[in-house]
């Protein structure tokens, strides 16, 4: 009984003695001149053939999965265009004031410097903050140590009642 | 069918080095096969010939590529079965074969192999080969001739291994089909 295999190697074993014009010598010649540096040609870079494997390395194996991309983009360039938004990349900027509500303020303002007498408004920033009260001279009148002398004679007082 | 099993003890290395007596022993081992497959996919003696030289050639020059020793075969087929392609094109390009199934398929049905062995039908068999279209003939060559794996046949072939799956299958069944026929 014979395998497939047998039965097409024999049906081409005639072919061996010429096969056998294949050296081996020859081979193990290429083998060494290829392994040499100075015999090797630098490959030349060809564009279409790098572009061809670009596209089946790349495109070829998820050529659904690109066009699937494709179209969804294309889709919302289509809605884009069709709603007429624009891309809100600048910073939104502070409402403007609205001018009736300025008038109303200015003329408040006005009143408010009429009724206390003035035409404008006192500042703040002119009235002093007190200092340390050690600091603070005393009033006219009244000498050093008349507060102790005052303690003493309302003691006395009390002592007597 | 035997397992072919002498890559384990094939002088890759050896080859690589360039030593004679390990292309030698190489030669011996695949001029046989690889002109089996060439012809039968050729169908001509001398480009045959030629092809099975130059893709021999090719291998020596550019053996330091070959990563893994163990897959020398396969891919020093595939270098042949690239040759033969070219060599298709350059005679016959309007009568490139087309694949009539080249779709993903689960899984193989036990073929016509043993029952082919059991009848040694040698010549029906060849006939039959003869019938089918390239990419199935190939895919079945290199099933009945080395024993490759899926993963091999896709590489040597180029194709994704759904399509080599479904190749092998439609192969396989036509063949089963064609010897029933002709044993009818």
């Amino acid at each position: 009984m014979n395998t497939p295999r047998e039965i097409i190697l024999a049906r081409h074993q005639s072919a061996e003695a010429k096969l056998k014009g294949i050296c081996a010598e020859d081979l193990a010649a290429c083998v060494r001149s290829a392994a040499e540096p100075g015999l090797q040609r630098p490959p030349a870079f060809d564009l279409a053939a790098a572009a061809r494997r670009f596209w089946q390395d790349t495109f070829e194996p998820w050529r659904r999965a690109w066009i699937g991309i494709g179209a969804v983009w294309l889709g919302l360039l289509v809605f884009s265009l069709a709603t007429g938004e624009t891309p809100r990349t600048t910073a939104a900027k502070p409402p403007r004031p609205d001018p009736e509500a300025l008038a109303v303020l200015r003329e408040q303002r006005q009143l408010l410097a009429q009724l206390l007498g003035s035409s404008a408004l006192p500042l703040v920033s002119h009235l002093q903050t007190p200092g340390p009260r050690s600091a603070a001279e005393p009033p006219p009148g009244r000498e050093e140590g008349a507060g102790r002398l005052e303690t003493t004679l309302r003691a006395e007082t009390f002592a007597q009642a | 069918m035997p397992v072919v099993t002498e890559e384990l003890q094939l002088p890759v290395r050896e080859a690589r080095a360039g030593e004679p007596a390990a292309w030698e022993a190489l030669l011996a081992r695949y001029r046989l096969p690889l002109y089996a497959y060439v012809y039968e996919l050729v169908h001509q003696e001398q480009p045959s010939l030629d092809i099975v030289q130059e893709s021999f050639i090719n291998a020596a020059r550019h053996i330091s590529t070959l990563q893994r020793d163990e897959k020398f075969g396969s891919w020093l087929f595939s270098i042949a079965h690239q040759k033969c392609l070219q060599h298709w094109r350059k005679q016959r390009p309007a009568e490139m074969p087309i694949d009539p199934a080249d779709e993903d398929f689960p899984d193989l049905e036990p073929g016509p192999q043993e029952l082919l062995i059991r009848r040694e039908q040698e010549d029906a068999l060849m006939k039959q080969l003869d019938q089918l279209a390239l990419p199935q003939r190939a895919v079945l060559l290199l099933h009945f001739i080395e024993e490759f794996s899926l993963e091999e046949i896709a590489r040597i072939t180029e194709t994704p291994i759904g399509t080599v799956k479904s190749r092998l299958h439609y192969a396989r069944k036509a063949l089963k089909k064609l010897l029933e026929e002709n044993e009818a």
